[in-house]
């Protein structure tokens, strides 16, 4: 699919130098179901977000914006030390100065504050989630479970990418909404994404980050371009990496799997009985496991052969 | 303090909770405190026949051991974790006492 035969204006339909001019003002960037405001004052983050957003909708500047976010690069007050960036949203420099060479890796982050702290009109999951054939699988898991690296592989093997981060949905209803942006990969997950699929368009690697090495994935073309199409939930699965396990992928009951998505979720508590509902509803349309595994090539078999367990035969 | 059999117990005012049954399990919503409870067997059991009406605590433990749940009758540590168990509904708020 070529993104721009469809109607909106795209970030690679804008000649560099407009996009250039314009992110440096201030450019409109639909994510999903949210319109960011971006002004990039850093040339070298300006050209990476172009490559690695530039499937996402323009949106015009006459638009009410969910956000607005700056970055601008700072000299350091200390002549030996090299330059800064500050991350600012609606006016407000939410942490301190960080490396201009993490300049991209602030800049998601920055978002993903943003999002995970404002957007209370959503039921926010701590969970990748990806689609195949109109089915949502939802990948809930702390920090360092490889639950970026599983989504990435996914996302690379046909499965239509939601977001390596949140899951995200309107209180009241069980669609996923898709949010489409660049995978923060970290790490040894790096090399493994790498030598997994020759399509993975990766950023550079930005050693020395607050979470180590990171490398930015590019979202699939048509996953930006499908960002519109919810789907349903169908399964839950709570991956957990670890060395030298054999893959195992076992049902777990659903009062265990509530506990799970509601005490990870960024919002839960802030939604009150709306969200207890939300969550209650999405536990009775799907079924949840935990899987364990420490080979990419057998926790994705693990995870297609999904729907089979779902025959009143399987599992 | 009062003597376990001066009062009875009972479930928390159906507005007060919000009871939800998922496959075995039960989890609750307390409307006051906004927090959600994931109830075990024992809690399950004993909730469930205070939603029946109010009891006191020397029926509860018999109720439990007719269930087969405990020998609580006969066991004083078990009636004593029956007692602790209803102190810690009561502190969450999914049952009171009469």
């Amino acid at each position: 699919m070529n993104p721009a035969e469809t109607s909106p204006l795209r970030l690679l339909n804008l000649p560099r130098h407009e996009f250039l001019e314009r992110v440096h003002s201030g450019i409109g960037i639909e994510v999903g179901p949210l319109t960011a405001r971006l002004r990039i004052r850093c040339p070298d983050v300006a050209e990476r977000f172009r490559e690695f957003y530039r499937d996402h909708p323009v949106a015009p500047n006459n638009r009410i914006f969910s956000f607005h976010a700056w970055l601008d690069r700072r000299h350091s007050l200390v002549p030996w030390r090299s330059p800064l960036v500050r991350f600012t949203v609606d006016g407000r420099v939410p942490h301190e100065d960080m490396p201009a060479s993490h300049g991209l890796a602030v800049l998601e982050w920055g978002m993903n504050l943003v999002i995970a702290l404002r957007f209370h009109c959503f039921l926010m999951l701590h969970s990748a989630v990806v689609e195949k054939n109109g089915h949502a699988l939802l990948l809930p898991a702390a920090p360092g479970f490889g639950k970026t690296t599983l989504c990435a592989a996914l996302s690379l093997s046909g499965w239509r990418l939601f977001s390596d981060e949140f899951g995200i949905l309107r209180p009241g209803t069980t669609d996923l909404i898709p949010l489409p942006r660049p995978l923060a990969l970290k790490n040894e997950s790096i090399s493994v994404i790498r030598d997994f699929s020759s399509e993975a368009e990766l950023g550079p690697e930005i050693e020395g980050t607050r979470k180590g090495t990171v490398s930015h994935l590019k979202p699939p073309t048509e996953s930006v371009v499908r960002a519109a199409q919810t789907a349903s939930p169908r399964w839950i699965v709570y991956p957990r990496w670890q060395a030298g396990a054999d893959c195992r992928l076992q049902e777990i009951a659903p009062v265990e799997s509530f506990m799970l998505l509601a005490t990870n979720a960024f919002n839960y508590e802030v939604l009150g009985e709306t969200g207890f509902h939300t969550v209650r509803r999405l536990i009775e349309t799907t079924r949840s496991y935990r899987l364990v595994y420490s080979s990419l090539e057998e926790a994705l078999e693990a995870l297609e052969a999904l729907p089979e367990l779902d025959l009143p035969d399987g599992g | 303090m009062a003597h376990p059999n001066s009062f009875q117990w009972v479930g928390s005012a159906p507005a007060n909770v919000v009871w939800q049954r998922l496959g075995s399990d039960y989890v609750a919503y307390h409307r006051p405190s906004g927090k959600t409870h994931f109830l075990n067997a024992a809690s399950q059991f004993l909730v469930a026949e205070l939603l029946e009406g109010p009891l006191d605590t020397d029926s509860i433990v018999q109720a439990f051991q007719q269930d087969g749940a405990s020998a609580a009758d006969s066991d004083p540590a078990a009636r004593s974790a029956i007692v602790e168990l209803l102190d810690r509904l009561e502190r969450l708020g999914l049952i009171s006492r009469v």
